[in-house]
């Protein structure tokens, strides 16, 4: 098992959102401004590698009946943990998140790498699976929030990218625009995956 | 036996540090986001009446408003933080009422999870200056077209909830507020 092939994985070949389908909750909600996206990408990536590093170093101490509520835990304290730090120093993007900060806990993203692999695997492969999961989470969410904020407002990180004559689709930043957006952002991957 | 003693230790040990880890942190942050939140209201009542040099804490059943005076001690009006329902959860608005409570000075939309391009345009600056100066008399009203009268604003288009959200705030904190200071 190399180190280099667990954490890559994460970013293309297994990347959560776009082919293992994972997280869809946050990713369809918050995915409404790039900001936003780029947000809960670093918040899910603090806690997966956070929690997924604990969760290998006690994985022999830890009873298996009660693995799933050890996880838990763990989670919904790192979770915690971003959320106070989020309303402390960025109050303007807990505000905008909302309560998709702590929706963090049942992302299934996180809970299913420390089932499948985290508690099954040494510290330093766990890190790098999670780091590699992590970074492409985010990379799924940047793609389709600026893709959603660009045809619904016209902006990228609230820089005004299309000119004047382009009339937003306000669609594009409701439920209807996610769904399509992340069809078509998952259809793009598997065609350039099958050449 | 054993496998339950293995299990209860492991599970007390974790929450245990869990529980731990959370109030160091909450102690971290607590006076910081207390902070952030007070500056936010004084700066809204700064923009809301801009000649006030000091104001005054009251109690009206444990909902705090302000008295605010400018550099004269006149009484320039009152500074009501209100929080109500909307769409996506609560608002909270600053309320700025006139000292004979008859027309409504301005309002600022403190904190809203409303949906972001529709319900979340009542932050925009549009949306809260046409409350100013609105009357209260009898009540205000929202309108889906063009304003004609005194008393009434103009809806968002495809966000009619949470402007009315923001309406009946309005309304409601003006009948507590007047109930209880006449």
């Amino acid at each position: 098992m190399k180190l280099q092939k667990e954490f890559y994985k994460g970013i293309l070949e297994q990347n959560p959102v776009l082919k293992l389908l994972l997280g869809m909750c946050p990713t369809l909600a918050v995915t409404t401004s790039a900001i936003n996206g780029l947000t809960m990408g670093l918040a899910v990536i603090f806690v997966l590698t956070f929690s997924a590093l604990i969760v290998s170093l006690i994985r022999k101490l830890v009873p298996h009946e009660i693995r799933i509520a050890t996880f838990t835990v763990i989670i919904a304290t790192l979770v915690t943990i971003a959320d106070l730090f989020l309303k402390a120093h960025f109050p303007a993007l807990s505000k905008a998140l909302g309560p998709y900060v702590p929706l963090i806990v049942v992302n299934c993203i996180i809970l299913g790498r420390h089932e499948a692999f985290s508690s099954r695997n040494p510290p330093h492969y766990a890190l790098a699976d999670a780091l590699g999961m992590g970074i492409g989470f985010s990379f799924a969410l940047l793609i389709l929030s600026s893709f959603r904020e660009l045809l619904g407002n016209g902006t990228i990180f609230g820089y005004k990218i299309l000119g004047d004559w382009f009339e937003p689709m306000v669609a594009m930043i409701l439920p209807v625009g996610a769904f399509i957006g992340l069809g078509i952002l998952v259809g793009i991957m598997n065609a350039i995956q099958n050449k | 036996m054993k496998k339950f003693l293995h299990i209860f230790t492991v599970l007390v040990l974790i929450s245990g540090l869990a529980g731990f880890c959370l109030s160091v942190m909450n102690k971290y942050a607590s006076p910081l986001i207390e902070d952030k939140k007070k500056k936010e209201l004084m700066q809204a009542m700064r923009t809301l009446f801009p000649e006030m040099e000091h104001y005054e804490k009251k109690y009206i059943q444990e909902k705090e408003i302000y008295l605010c005076y400018d550099s004269k001690g006149s009484f320039l009006g009152y500074s009501i933080p209100a929080k109500g329902n909307g769409y996506q959860g609560s608002i909270l608005l600053l309320v700025a009422l006139s000292a004979d409570m008859q027309t409504l000075i301005g309002i600022k939309v403190l904190e809203n999870v409303e949906t972001p391009g529709l319900g979340g345009r009542i932050n925009e600056e549009w949306f809260q200056k046409q409350f100013r100066g609105r009357s209260l008399v009898p009540a205000l009203k929202l309108k889906k077209q063009k304003v004609t009268a005194e008393n009434e604003v103009q809806a968002i288009s495809g966000a009619t909830i949470s402007s009315h959200a923001v309406v009946r705030i309005i309304n409601d904190t003006l009948k507590q507020i007047s109930a209880k200071l006449k």
